[in-house]
């Protein structure tokens, strides 16, 4: 299959990373006083900040007797992306993101908890560099680990194409020149501890013998990611306890 | 449980003169899709290819719980699934679309209506965008120094679409941990769906597989709780793979069918009924047909009697354009020569200013 050149004769992406790294990730926890629960998170050049609001009292309409209502809200800041956006939510994309950001995080959420109330989460998309879908997963994971909510797991999301240079070679984590190359693009949002997959996207072309390697790659910088986030959430949850013990005092 | 190629559809098109219609019905699952072209301006950051504009109307008729005029979760899921399945896949050529850089190019647009919902209506809108496009063809066009001709039918025969591959997405209900059911009913998809509300941990959802005829992946999207290990979606894209060829072939075949029949100049389906005013607006003809087998029965009992049946009289008996029973013996074609001789011109002057 004839495709873009993603890799170098040196076995370097565009990028300078190597097949199998991700980009850096830093992340922090609780950047936002009035939410219950907040997280900035920069993935490479993709940076995301996420809110928690609840659970509390679901309106009328949306209350579900069983199980809590997570809802979800995406959107991207007009200037994140190259060219300005003119709607930052509410078009098709945006509006397809939300329902895949719900999907995965209820995929995580001991919703069985919560009967009749709601999780609010507010996903902005400040800078898109690839991969933003991934990004607001695994910032809306950390929103919703310091808002306390109980999760089955952590839920990480991680992208993963495939370079066609001498014999065909997933790459993980697709940044924004690698996914505009045209190459293919599988999205997988996982719960790494329990390898359940939450939530699988593809767009462009691969044949299907290509497509096992391509998912266990996204589903290995899943597990990489997974590492990455619980730290930062170990290192917030030691650093909060002495700041509250000073201000205690 | 993994009973694949139960897909028993049946394709219908419908012949028109500008306008392709096709209906797909699978089982019970309905959905009318119908293609349309028109020139507009190429987007600024694609300035040499043509548009693809693919809309998916959910409505009250489908099912009880559709709310008319609002946009759902569904048709948005729906909207999105068919753009990433032909538009991101690449399947048609969109730069054989275009007839002036930065000027002009033909804009298609698919309008998909799901007229009943019993189940898998993301397979059955597929398929449906994916024959009425194969199956669409445009107007020719050529270019004369600035001004741009567009041909009737009648002067020229109509271009098809070209398309690179067929991407047709399957659905798949998982239940529980490793049971996997293609072509689901509604029920079937409601209860493999509704798992997840009462948080009951019993894991099932809806799997969409994107397929071509050369066993590659177009699309992949997951619905519903998460799946317990990628073996089950390993075994579902493996089953598509067949079910996607049969399901290929079987469009092919009702387009080369459709063409043979075009050729021999037979009349299928409803052609004969539908003809270009009838769909479009409530024009004479409609009015003519009853006024005339009206004017049977009404000369046998009195010859003359109003003044209105008189003039209905004189219009039914003079050879007019709109006849029906004159249509009848005449190909598409030749009815087209008589309606439109002139051309269309469209100079790309005038517009600029």
């Amino acid at each position: 299959m004839p495709g873009p050149d993603l890799l170098s004769s040196q076995g370097l992406r565009l990028d300078g990373r190597r097949p199998n790294e991700l980009r850096r990730i830093r992340c922090k926890l609780g950047v936002f006083t009035q939410p219950d629960g907040s997280a900035y998170l920069e993935q490479g050049n993709t940076k995301v900040l996420a809110a928690v609001y609840g659970p509390h009292q679901a309106s009328k309409s949306k209350s579900s007797a069983e199980a809590v209502v997570v809802n979800c809200q995406y959107s991207m800041a007009t200037f994140s992306t190259g060219e300005r956006k003119n709607r930052p939510r509410g078009d098709r994309k945006s509006q397809e993101m939300s329902l895949h950001l719900r999907q995965a995080l209820t995929a995580a959420i001991k919703t069985e908890l919560y009967p009749r109330s709601q999780i609010d989460v507010y996903v902005e998309v400040l800078q898109a560099d690839g991969g933003a879908y991934c990004a607001s997963v695994n910032a809306a994971c950390l929103a919703l680990i310091d808002a306390g909510v109980p999760l089955k797991a952590y839920v990480c999301a991680c992208t993963a194409s495939v370079a066609w240079r001498d014999s065909t070679t997933p790459l993980v984590d697709v940044g924004h020149v690698e996914e505009a190359a045209g190459g293919v693009c599988l999205t997988v949002a996982c719960l790494p501890s329990s390898g359940n997959i939450a939530l699988l996207e593809m767009s462009h072309r691969l044949h299907v013998d290509y497509f096992d390697v391509v998912l266990s790659r996204a589903m290995q910088g899943c597990r990489d990611i997974e590492v990455v986030l619980d730290r930062a959430v170990r290192e917030h949850l030691a650093e909060g306890w002495m700041e509250e013990d000073i201000t205690a005092v | 449980m993994d009973n694949s190629s139960v897909w028993t559809g049946e394709i219908i098109m419908r012949p028109e003169i500008y306008k392709f219609l096709l209906d797909l019905n699978m089982v019970a699952a309905l959905v009318i899709a119908q293609v349309s072209c028109e020139i507009v301006q190429p987007k600024q950051i694609r300035p040499n290819e043509g548009i693809l504009y693919i809309n998916v109307e959910v409505g009250p008729m489908a099912a009880p719980h559709f709310e008319p005029n609002r946009q759902t979760d569904l048709s948005v899921y729906l909207n999105r699934l068919l753009e990433k399945c032909f538009k991101d896949s690449k399947c048609i050529d969109l730069e054989s679309l275009c007839i002036v850089v930065e000027e002009k190019v033909w804009s298609l647009r698919v309008d998909i209506k799901v007229l009943n919902h019993a189940g898998n209506l993301i397979e059955c809108a597929s398929i449906a965008t994916l024959a009425s496009i194969a199956h669409f063809k445009r107007p020719d066009v050529t270019r004369s120094g600035d001004s741009i001709i567009i041909h009737t039918l009648a002067e020229k025969d109509p271009i098809p679409t070209v398309l690179y591959h067929y991407p047709v997405c399957l659905t798949f209900a998982i239940f529980g941990t490793d049971i996997l059911i293609s072509d689901p009913s509604f029920i079937e998809e409601s209860v493999c769906t509704s798992n997840t509300e009462e948080g009951i941990n019993t894991g099932g959802g809806l799997l969409v597989v994107g397929m071509n005829q050369y066993r590659e992946l177009c699309l992949l999207d997951l619905s519903g709780a998460a799946i317990y290990s990628s073996d089950l979606v390993h075994r579902a894209v493996n089953s598509a793979g067949v079910r996607s060829k049969e399901v290929v072939d079987l469009i092919k075949q009702g387009i080369v069918s459709d063409d043979i029949m075009r050729q021999k100049r037979m009349r299928i389906n409803f052609s004969d009924i539908i003809s270009e005013e009838h769909i479009l607006s409530l024009s004479e003809r409609d009015l003519n047909i009853c006024l005339r087998s009206f004017k049977d029965n009404l000369n046998v009992k009195s010859d003359d009697d109003d003044a209105d049946m008189v003039e209905d009289d004189s219009e039914v008996e003079g050879p007019t354009k709109y006849d029906v029973k004159s249509t009848k013996q005449q190909t598409v074609e030749t009815v087209q020569k008589q309606k439109t001789s002139n051309w269309i011109e469209i100079s790309s002057e005038s517009e600029e200013d």
